[in-house]
């Protein structure tokens, strides 16, 4: 209520004193599902400045969000002063130093990932050297299934960090430098308590590192690494890339060893929070996809224990387009193995390590291989297409080793995905669009033990059969700059086990779709967008959407499907 | 109900917008520089666009900005296209700009910050801004086609 107050009063007084200026932006979605996927989510997004001060407030209405908790009331709020030499900010803030190594403060609300602090930051910048001072404290919920009360679509877990640091960075002709130091207090509650523990953890981090950036000529270059003294972990990333003509050549490396952690434990960051810290959002070095279906088998970096790296080649070719051939391999420093302890009980142990990306399954490698071609045609019909070649031991189950034996356990996901996308413009204003995508999954535990005589590698499926084929076809048509309308249709063979056992609600799309496409593993949906005013799009969703991983930016999560309803959105500047 | 309405009021009424950006706002350039708007501000009229390598439309849109950017860069109009690709992916947007040679400036904002401040929402966003800093057009979206109002409107604010 006070906060209330205290917005209504900042309004009244900066209409009265006239020279202010007012803006905002409102999103706002509703959607309702015959699988109680329900929601109702409302922000409204309020700018203010006066000379060299700003003011932003963001309020929120949801209940309940498409994904995140409950909220009804100021979300968020900053002041700032930014003058030609000094800046200071007060409230949320959301920084990064250290391409994410030190810190990356994001507030993605598609992904309900907000790693933003509550504090105040202050700078100074002249030509030579831009210096900063942060302190703040970050309060972020995740979802987890190592704490209680897991939910798909609330987190269930906060952790509390409390963050002091300061930045010094240095212009030097073609050459940026930057040193960060980092002081963090930990304090999380632990999510199950045993009989003589105490109810919190808490740890203290000093992180500290450098950034270089060197641009001269056709080379772009930058490199960054930061260690946390207290933990001996520490970070390297570094990318280059060569421009000569029509060709350009990238290299990306990453080197993240924070912490040492069996396959068991891997993920479980609630007990084991001695490692990588919330906020560090570092770069995953793997090429971003727009595809739906390589979004949906995205490869999870483990911040904590994982090197790699990337390169890419692309050709400019006429009528704007271009060739592009990625290639990305990772695998984590440390193949484990099961042991017997003294008390017989097995128990997970290093066996290796490894200083260059592995592709042996014990180092749960990754690596995907992908080219694209785009362009133009007679000006009139845009391409892409593209394919994609994907491994990734996504977790490892059992390894014991005997004298002359091996028996494991391990998941493997390989892929070949084909997306193509095209757009053939009619005339100025209208335009058919058409995005198709095909998928060959394989995903399923193999296993081995060689310790019975003539056995031989098993495999089991994740799925009902063998190999999942995954179809999705949308074909579009838009009239700019009013209105776009597009049917999409995702279709399956076979479904993961623990999902087919969900029962379906099948929209009158699938079922007039039904002889081609079996409905009860097929979602499909209608899409129309308007544009009312220029800043001002609204949104009609019908029909079901497939469950799966939803990934922004490199960051991924599980959102349930969304089966025979509709969704209504508002987004407009005012 | 009521809330509801009230929301359809808000959206109705950006009929009506009229932002005015900061001028000592300060972008991040993709070399690492930090620079005012005043200084593009100074010189004319301004476009900005946001985008993100991983949205189709904004890659499509982005063919046609560099055009208009070699058109009216004699009427002292710039354009400024920033990224809001997260650090996760801000190697990519070196490289896809630096290949494609694109005659604007690109910059980078990875925590949305700028994007938020000057009411972006959907991708891409473009705002048309006046020698006084104020937004003259908006506009949410890409379909092709909006590149005939885009330039339409950058001329009449160069006739101005």
């Amino acid at each position: 209520m006070i906060k209330f107050i205290f917005i209504l009063f900042f309004v009244v007084v900066n209409i009265l004193t006239a020279q202010v200026n007012f803006s905002g932006s409102l999103v706002s979605s509703f959607g309702k599902s015959k699988n109680s996927f329900n929601f109702f989510e409302n922000r409204i997004n309020i700018n203010s400045d006066w000379n060299n001060w700003t003011a932003w407030f963001e309020m929120e209405h949801s209940n309940p969000p498409e994904l995140g908790r409950k909220i009804i009331g100021l979300r968020k709020m900053r002041f700032e002063y930014q003058s030609n030499r000094f800046a200071f900010k007060l409230g949320n803030i959301y920084e990064y130093w250290g391409n994410g190594l030190i810190f990356n403060m994001l507030d993605d609300q598609s992904i309900d990932l907000d790693t933003g602090v509550k504090g105040a930051l202050i700078s100074y910048a002249n030509d030579f050297v831009n210096l900063e001072y942060l302190y703040g404290k970050q309060r972020s919920w995740r979802s987890t299934i190592h704490a209680p009360e897991f939910d798909e679509r609330i987190p269930n877990y906060r952790t509390n960090y409390t963050l002091n640091g300061a930045k010094a960075s240095f212009d030097i002709s073609d050459i940026l430098y930057d040193f960060y130091l980092l002081d963090v207090n930990n304090k999380d509650l632990k999510p199950i308590i045993m009989p003589n523990e105490n109810i919190s953890n808490e740890l203290n981090s000093l992180l500290y590192g450098h950034s270089i950036n060197y641009s001269f000529r056709n080379i772009d270059s930058d490199y960054h690494y930061v260690t946390n003294v207290e933990k001996d972990g520490s970070g390297h990333n570094f990318n280059s890339h060569i421009f000569l003509n029509d060709l350009s050549f990238s290299l990306s490396v990453k080197d993240y060893f924070f912490n040492k952690l069996s396959p068991y434990d891997r993920w479980d960051h609630i007990n084991n929070p001695d490692g990588v810290l919330f906020f560090q959002q570092m770069p995953t070095v793997n090429k971003t996809h727009s595809s739906l279906y390589l979004n949906r088998i995205t490869h999870q970096t483990d911040y904590n224990d994982e090197l790699g790296l990337s390169i890419t080649i692309e050709k400019q070719n006429a009528n704007n387009g271009s060739f592009i051939f990625n290639y990305s391999q990772s695998s984590r420093h440390t193949e484990w193995e099961n042991r017997l302890n003294q008390s017989a009980v097995l128990e997970w142990g290093i066996k290796k390590y490894t200083k260059l990306p592995s592709l042996e399954w014990q180092f749960n490698p990754f690596k995907e291989l992908y080219f694209e071609i785009n362009g133009y045609y007679r000006s009139k019909l845009f391409y892409q297409i593209s394919y994609t070649d994907s491994y990734d031991v996504t977790d490892i189950f059992s390894s014991i080793y005997a004298q002359s034996s091996h028996a494991y356990s391990y998941e493997a996901v390989e892929a070949r995905t084909l997306p193509v996308l095209l757009t053939y413009e009619l005339n100025a204003i209208n335009s058919i669009n058409a995005q198709l995508e095909y998928q060959i999954l394989k995903k399923g535990i193999y296993s081995l033990n060689s310790a019975i005589q003539n056995a031989s590698e098993n495999f089991g499926s994740s799925f009902s059969e063998n190999i999942q084929t995954n179809k999705f076809v949308s074909i579009g048509f838009s009239k700019s700059p009013k209105w776009s309308i597009s049917l999409n249709i995702d279709n399956t063979n076979t479904e993961d086990i623990l999902i087919l056992e969900k029962k379906r609600n099948n929209n009158f799309i699938e079922t007039l779709l039904n002889p081609v496409f079996d409905k009860s593993l097929t979602w499909s949906n209608i899409d129309i967008v308007l544009n009312v005013f220029n800043s001002t799009q609204l949104s009609f969703t019908y029909g079901s959407q497939r469950g799966g991983v939803l990934c922004s930016n490199g960051i991924c999560r599980y959102v349930q499907s969304f089966e025979n309803g509709f969704k209504f959105g508002i987004t407009a500047a005012f | 109900m009521y809330k509801y309405l009230f929301l359809a009021l808000i959206a109705i009424s950006s009929e009506s917008y009229s932002q005015k950006v900061q001028t000592s706002l300060r972008l991040n350039r993709i070399d690492g520089k930090k620079i005012q708007l005043k200084k593009y501000l100074d010189s004319g009229p301004i476009l900005i666009n946001f985008w993100a390598t991983w949205c189709g439309p904004c890659k499509k849109e982005m063919i046609h900005l560099d055009r208009f950017s070699r058109q009216f860069k004699k009427n002292d109009f710039s354009i400024l296209s920033i990224s809001i690709d997260t650090h996760r992916s801000l190697s990519e947007v070196k490289r896809y700009v630096r290949s494609k040679k694109y005659d604007f400036e690109v910059f980078i904002d990875p925590n949305q910050q700028i994007f938020k401040r000057l009411n972006g929402n959907i991708m891409p966003t473009n705002l048309l801004i006046d020698k006084n800093g104020q937004v003259v057009w908006m506009h949410y979206g890409y379909m092709p086609g909006d590149e005939v109002v885009m330039e339409q409107e950058i001329a009449r604010l160069l006739k101005k």
